[in-house]
């Protein structure tokens, strides 16, 4: 039962759908939704509602509407509106008839004509919006109202004309009712104009523009977005794809009535917030105003196809309408709550009982005093030292919290300078054999800095994972990294699900979301060696130069990888259930080993550990600042060999200068201390270790 | 699912009270002005309750051991009396006996020279086995108060972590211990008694509720003055001026009521982990490696936020006459002052023990002081 | 069961008792007389047949075309399928395409506007359905046309206003309310209008706009009119609902008993509640449930002609009356209790 309950909590559907939810995509999940059922509905409901014939009369109706709700997508996503898609359209359906079938001119001078149009009738619009500032809504009104009028009277005086046009040439009724490849020609060019104005929108800068324009204003102002111009063209491209659909209309139903256009951008305008476009502009895609449209038509033409009277169809569209524009508002509003509310996928862990670190007891982990006097370094000179390295003229390195390096010049430590500024935030230091000082940065990947200060990267994705819905090509996290002597470059991402800041909340979850991924600089190629880890975190290459030893954070352990030798390619646990969380492991003087513990178990939380469905009720009801995690307000260091037999450890009772220590360094006899939340980093003397012993001529011999 | 239930939960029970914690502000609203409180003396071992003797001494209980403290600044301090339990509340009569509630045995009295000359053991059968806190009236009535039926005073926290139904009583008692009646009963741990400025109620602070209600003294009727506090209500001190002064033992968390749901979870930490490491209030607050962390804790560049999710505090609350706060006198999570059990008028000073921090203190005089 | 199998069933022996009694009693419509036989051919030519209908919405007319229809074919064993457009000629469209790929037995459509329709109704006779196209013909010529002819009530009108507007009488302003202007029966009354009028000089049309059959539409071009022309003598309009809301105007303007109102319609109740009140001075009317007999009447000639759909174009034209005062009620027809 209980192993029935831990692969339950392994493998929760849960984690499925936190990353689902997770994808940009999901976004337009409801219109998504409700235009699949909407359409299997009355699949069901109307025999032979999925006949050839059928699909293709519903695709021949629908593509005009689809048209205007992309026209009015567009007037939408620049931050506007635009109400006179609806007479443009009717007004460009009359023209087609009028100049192809009543004037005779020849079919593409007419298309370019009635497009033309189009685009004026934009041009006015956008001229007065963009240029003479007036409010949208109104503007379009006016246009919507003239043109109206105007369309109006030219139907009535060319009644007569109007009634006697017979159908045109065959290029005319092939744009009307022809069909390539079973598809409609109208929706045809529906689809190329989504897809065309969709990468328009998302790809082409005018297009890109049109979107900043109607995220922000200001902001696109500011970064030289000349805002009236890409204003304007909105209103054009929305007024020539109004005239297009206009066209289309005029060569299927060959008719101009009293009703042609009216209402239409009300649909429209329906169509775009039903497919969950933000009417402050910017948020939201063509496919979306697509799907709208095509909800309304199809619930339209469903229910006149099962005889529910007009009057009842208008009532009962509206208020399917309304509950499905309320619901999507809400959903795009709150999507991220409910992602937050399911993306936490706490997993069972179970831990027995560390050995004691009382002070007195005994083991080796027994609480002292040797850090009680570390001498500050740097002290409220740098922010979050995570990690720290020396060089070979005795200068130390370090990382702040604001994306730099910074280098403390030897011998007194006193001269601060910043020796790079990358960004990100910065973890993990090593040198490689050329002296190029490598850096794992938080939320960019792995980059380097030459002697001469100059920055490169080294590598910032890996192997994607073919079985997950999220995509991890991207380094999210990574940590901490070690040189092999061959000079590929290993290190440890500790979690590929949530970034530096929600680190606690990786810890609550407990899973494997980490990996260990090696660069090779040789081939510049990067992949992930071991995945699924939990929280890998600390990484040293051992001093053979043939295993990379690295840490689980959450789990408490020291693990080793085989690089080299009879067991290549093979991992190990080396030492488990160790009373601390595992930070950075760096290589001592006596061919051992230091680790830095960044905090201490307790009972509480090891309880907590193997109870994941009070971890998720935890994260779920209370806020963020009151969550049980585990405690890294109090670590120590502790020095294990090659058998994994931990032989020592150094205290700084009660955490006063040294809480939360994420890193230590042995150099020249002393032993450097930096921690991911200090103000410092700490420095004891080591009585019996080797006063000349350097990391670099460890790794890389040489005087 | 949670949201859901609210809601039905709101439906169906739109009068139910909810019990959220309060946030702290109006005369609540944080300050430093507990830190500022001046150490009287030296340390003693885990104070509980004060009192002022007829003869100018303060008493001080502490384990076993009832102090007699006098000098300046009650310094000079001798065993008044050993006791077979360990002492918690204490009262004075106007007739110079000294009261004193001893875990397991209930009620004792005490001559001025150190000697037991009464006790009340028990009401209505059954042991008075968890004394809290007693007070005399000017009338010379006493009142008694017994924590719980299933817990002694010295398990107070696992009697709040075990969540049981409120089983705690109010006793009365005449000035020689006679007379025995409970005048209420299921309460959750009342460890405030006093007599109100008045003299025509009794209030009772209940730490577990977090409650101030009155008893009527002449009858039956109970009123809840103030229903819910941010904090555990610990013992009530009544002034000259007709002012009661509260302790707090600690403030609420959002863990801790989470922790206080989650039956299954709170049950298995109660048998499985020591009791200072559970998730939960504690009186000193001074680290313990191995103590549960809130995210809010967690020290940043060496520094403690005094808003972090307090796991001590020291809270005291200067009350009026109707038994609303109008000053309080915080020390915040990065503070020394924590865990105080009883605030109290000595004269024309108001001292305070903080069982937390092992020590008593003197407040801060005045009001505008502190800013300085 | 056929015959071949009643013959089987009782040469069969041995058969049981059951079976026997039951082809005895199926026995005497074999010995058919010719009266009899009659009856069997309309059932095998209409039995189980489909009719789809399209009106351009449910209104009055429709629902009375509708409700004689459903009355009719359901004595036959006919399924009769509506679809309400309900003034939405792309959904109207869409409505008779899918009826096409449906395929019934007849479509019985009435177009909302000459053109709309015109290649559907051609390509549903091409796919084998009879086409019936009711009071609103199209440009296609199909089956069976039944209805008004829409000319000949633009002339009779037309003479009508001409008599008390025409010839030195009145100012001889005429405006003319149209329907929906493309729809054949507005466009032809018109023009028939406009042909009598031309004989008459005195005859002046001010005014000639569609209404797209809305009462309030034309309530608010009658009131522009009478502010442009206020000698007005008569207003012509090709429907009478609409003409509700010009009658209305009229009187807001105070003007109801000076301009004469002439309506041609389908004899609606409202219509001869309006004649009768004054509000309308002559009413051409048909009768809208006659009309729905015809059409049924129609249709069934067709199911039982054999022919080709496209063969022949039949035309059922319905007879008008004038309607001018209380006594000609009969010429408009009530709704029957419980009608919809």
């Amino acid at each position: 039962m209980k192993s029935l309950q831990r692969a339950w909590h392994r493998h929760s559907p849960q984690l499925f759908l936190g990353e689902l939810l997770e994808k940009r995509w999901m976004e337009p999940i409801i219109p998504f939704t409700l235009t699949i059922a909407v359409f299997l509905a009355f699949a069901v409901m109307i025999p032979r509602y999925l006949t050839a014939g059928s699909l293709q009369e519903l695709m021949r109706n629908f593509a005009e509407q689809g048209m205007v709700a992309v026209a009015m997508a567009f007037s939408v996503l620049s931050g506007g509106i635009d109400l006179s898609v609806g007479a443009v359209f009717a007004m460009s359906n009359f023209l087609a008839l009028y100049l192809y079938l009543i004037i005779g001119l020849p079919l593409p001078v007419t298309f370019v004509l009635v497009v033309l149009f189009g685009a004026v009738m934009g041009a006015i619009n956008g001229g007065l919006i963009a240029y003479g500032k007036t409010r949208p809504f109104l503007t379009t009104l006016v246009v919507l109202i003239i043109v109206r009028a105007a369309y109006n009277k030219v139907t009535v005086a060319f009644t007569n004309e109007l009634a006697s046009i017979d159908s045109g040439s065959s290029t005319w009724d092939f744009m009307g009712s022809g069909r390539v490849l079973g598809i409609p020609f109208n929706m045809l060019v529906l689809i190329l104009l989504a897809v065309g104005t969709h990468f328009f929108l998302t790809r082409i800068k005018p297009g890109v523009h049109i979107m900043a324009v109607g995220s922000s204003r200001k902001a696109a102002r500011h970064a030289g977005v000349n805002v009236k111009r890409v204003l304007f063209s909105a209103y054009v491209m929305s007024g020539a794809i109004s005239a297009l659909a206009g066209i289309l209309y005029a060569a299927r139903q060959s008719s101009s009535g009293t009703d042609t256009g009216v209402g239409w951008e009300i649909n429209a305008l329906a169509a775009v917030v039903l497919g969950g476009i933000s009417l402050a502009g910017g948020r939201g895609t063509i496919a979306r105003a697509v799907m709208g449209a095509a909800i309304i038509f199809m619930l339209t033409s469903g229910m006149v196809r099962l005889g529910i009277s007009g009057n009842l169809t208008t009532a009962i569209i509206g208020i399917i309408l309304l509950l499905a524009v309320g619901f999507n508002v809400k959903w795009v509003k709150n999507k991220g709550k409910v992602l937050q509310k399911v993306y936490v996928t706490p997993s069972w862990v179970d831990f027995e009982p560390p050995p004691s670190v009382e002070r007195g007891s005994g083991t080796p982990f027994a609480e002292n005093d040797r850090l009680k006097n570390a001498e500050a370094i740097a002290l409220n000179m740098i922010e979050g030292p995570e990690d720290i390295i020396l060089d070979r003229r005795d200068n130390l390195y370090t990382v702040n919290r604001n994306g730099s390096i910074i280098r403390f010049l030897a011998p007194d430590y006193t001269v601060r300078e910043e020796f790079a500024r990358i960004g990100g935030r910065p973890l993990g230091l090593a040198f490689d054999r050329d002296q190029n000082l490598l850096v794992c940065i938080a939320g960019m990947g792995v980059y380097g800095v030459k002697p001469d200060r100059s920055v490169f990267k080294v590598t910032d994705r890996t192997t994607r994972t073919r079985t997950r819905l999220k995509d991890d090509s991207r380094l999210y996290l990574a940590d901490d990294l070690d040189v092999a002597p061959d000079g590929r470059i290993y290190f440890s991402e500790a979690s590929t699900r949530y970034e530096l800041t929600d680190w606690a909340l990786d810890g609550f979850e407990g899973r494997g979301n980490g990996r260990l991924i090696c660069h090779d600089p040789k081939t510049g190629t990067t992949r992930t060696v071991l995945k699924n880890l939990t929280f890998p975190n600390g990484i040293c290459i051992s001093h053979d130069g043939q295993s990379v030893l690295w840490a689980s954070t959450w789990l408490c352990q020291i693990n080793r990888y085989w690089i080299a030798g009879p067991k290549a390619g093979t991992s190990e646990v080396l030492i488990d259930n160790l009373p601390g969380y595992c930070d950075n492991i760096n290589r001592a003087s006596d061919g051992k080993y230091w680790l830095a513990f960044v905090g201490l178990r307790t009972p509480v939380y090891d309880l907590a550990m193997r109870n994941p469905v009070f971890r998720t009720r935890m994260v779920k009801q209370i806020p963020p600042d009151e969550w049980l995690c585990p405690g890294i307000n109090y670590g120590c260091v502790v020095k294990f060999d090659d058998n994994g037999v931990v032989t020592e450890s150094l205290w700084d009772p009660g955490g006063l200068s040294h809480p939360t220590i994420t890193s230590v360094r042995e150099h020249k006899g002393y032993l450097y201390i930096g921690g991911l939340e200090n103000n410092r980093i700490g420095r004891v003397h080591l009585q019996d270790a080797d006063p000349t012993w350097e990391a670099h001529k460890s790794y890389w011999g040489g005087a | 699912m949670s949201l859901l239930g609210d809601i039905i939960d709101r439906v169906l029970f739109p009068n139910r009270e909810l019990h959220v914690i309060p946030v702290l502000d109006g005369a609540f609203s944080p300050n430093q002005r507990l830190d500022q409180a001046r150490q009287l003396g030296d340390e003693i071992e885990r104070p509980d309750d004060i009192v002022l003797g007829q003869d100018g001494a303060l008493y001080v209980s502490t384990g076993n051991r009832i102090l007699r403290c006098t000098g300046d600044d009650f310094n000079k301090r001798t065993v008044f009396a050993t006791l077979d339990g360990p002492v918690g509340g204490l009262a004075c009569t106007p007739v110079g006996r000294l009261l004193a509630c001893v875990s397991g045995v209930g009620l004792v009295a005490l001559s001025p020279a150190g000697e037991i000359t009464g006790k009340l053991e028990s009401v209505g059968g059954e042991k008075i086995a968890c004394p809290l806190s007693v007070t005399v009236a000017p009338d010379g009535a006493i009142y008694l108060t017994d924590g719980s039926r299933n817990n002694r005073p010295d398990l107070w926290l696992a009697d709040l972590m075990e969540n049981r139904a409120p089983s705690g009583r109010l006793i009365a008692c005449n000035p020689s211990l006679g007379n025995v009646s409970v005048r209420a009963d299921k309460l959750a741990w009342p460890l405030g008694v006093a007599v109100s400025p008045d003299g025509g109620e009794v209030w009772v602070a209940e730490s577990w509720a977090h409650r101030l209600s009155a008893f009527s003294r002449a009858g039956e009727g109970r009123r809840v003055i103030v229903k819910n506090y941010t904090g555990y209500p610990a013992r009530l001190g009544c002034g000259p001026n007709g002012e009661v002064w509260m302790a707090f033992l600690a403030l609420r968390t959002q863990l801790t009521e989470f922790v206080l749901r989650e039956r299954a979870f709170c049950d298995e930490m109660m048998r499985t982990v020591p009791s200072e490491l559970w998730i939960g209030p504690v009186l000193d607050g001074r680290l313990n490696p191995r103590e549960p962390t809130q995210i809010g804790r967690i020290k940043k560049l060496g520094i403690q936020k005094p808003w972090a999710p307090p796991r001590s505090y020291g809270l005291v609350a200067r009350l009026d006459t109707r038994g609303l706060a109008v000053e309080t006198l915080h020390s915040r999570v990065d503070g020394r002052v924590h865990g105080v059990t009883t605030v109290r008028p000595i004269g024309s000073r108001v001292l305070a023990v903080s069982k937390g921090r092992d020590c008593l203190v003197e407040l801060p005089a005045g009001r505008g002081a502190e800013e300085g | 069961m056929t015959k071949s199998v009643h013959r089987k069933a009782l040469a069969g022996i041995g058969l049981a008792a059951i079976v026997a009694t039951a082809a005895l009693v199926a026995a005497p419509s074999q010995a058919a007389g010719p009266r009899d036989q009659l009856r069997e051919k309309f059932d095998k030519a209409l039995k189980g047949k489909t009719v789809a209908w399209s009106p351009v919405w449910m209104g009055v007319l429709e629902s009375e075309w509708t409700r004689v229809m459903k009355d009719r074919f359901d004595d036959y064993g006919i399924k009769l399928v509506t679809r309400d457009a309900n003034f939405k000629s792309d959904v109207q469209l869409q409505t008779v395409s899918d009826y096409i790929n449906e395929k019934p037995d007849v479509i019985v459509v009435q177009n909302p506007n000459v053109t709309l329709l015109a290649k559907e109704l051609k390509r549903a006779m091409d796919a084998g359905i009879y086409v019936v196209q009711v009071n609103m013909a199209s440009n296609t010529l199909t089956d069976a046309y039944v209805g008004v002819d829409a000319k000949d009530l633009g002339t009779k009108i037309a003479r009508e206003v001409i008599n008390q507007c025409g010839g030195g009488k009145g100012s001889g302003e005429i405006a003319i309310l149209e329907g929906e202007a493309t729809a054949a029966y507005s466009l032809d009354m018109k023009n028939g209008a406009m042909e009598v009028f031309k004989t008459d000089p005195s005859i002046k049309v001010v005014s000639s706009q569609p209404t797209s059959w809305d009462a309030n539409k034309a309530g608010d071009i009658t009131t522009t009119v009478l502010q442009q022309h206020p000698k007005l003598c008569g207003i012509l309009s090709v429907w009478g609902p609409q003409t509700a809301g010009a009658a209305q105007a009229l009187k807001a303007a105070n003007m109801g008993d000076k301009v004469k109102v002439f309506v041609a319609s389908d004899g609606q109740p409202a219509d001869c509640d309006l004649l009768e009140q004054g509000a309308f001075s002559a009413n051409l009317s048909y009768r809208a449930d006659v009309q729905g007999q015809t059409i049924a009447d129609a249709v069934i000639a067709l199911l039982q002609s054999g022919d080709k759909p496209g063969a022949k174009n039949t035309a059922y034209y319905t007879t008008p009356a004038w309607v001018k005062s209380k006594d000609d009620r009969m010429y408009c027809f009530s709704i029957p209790k419980g009608a919809k």
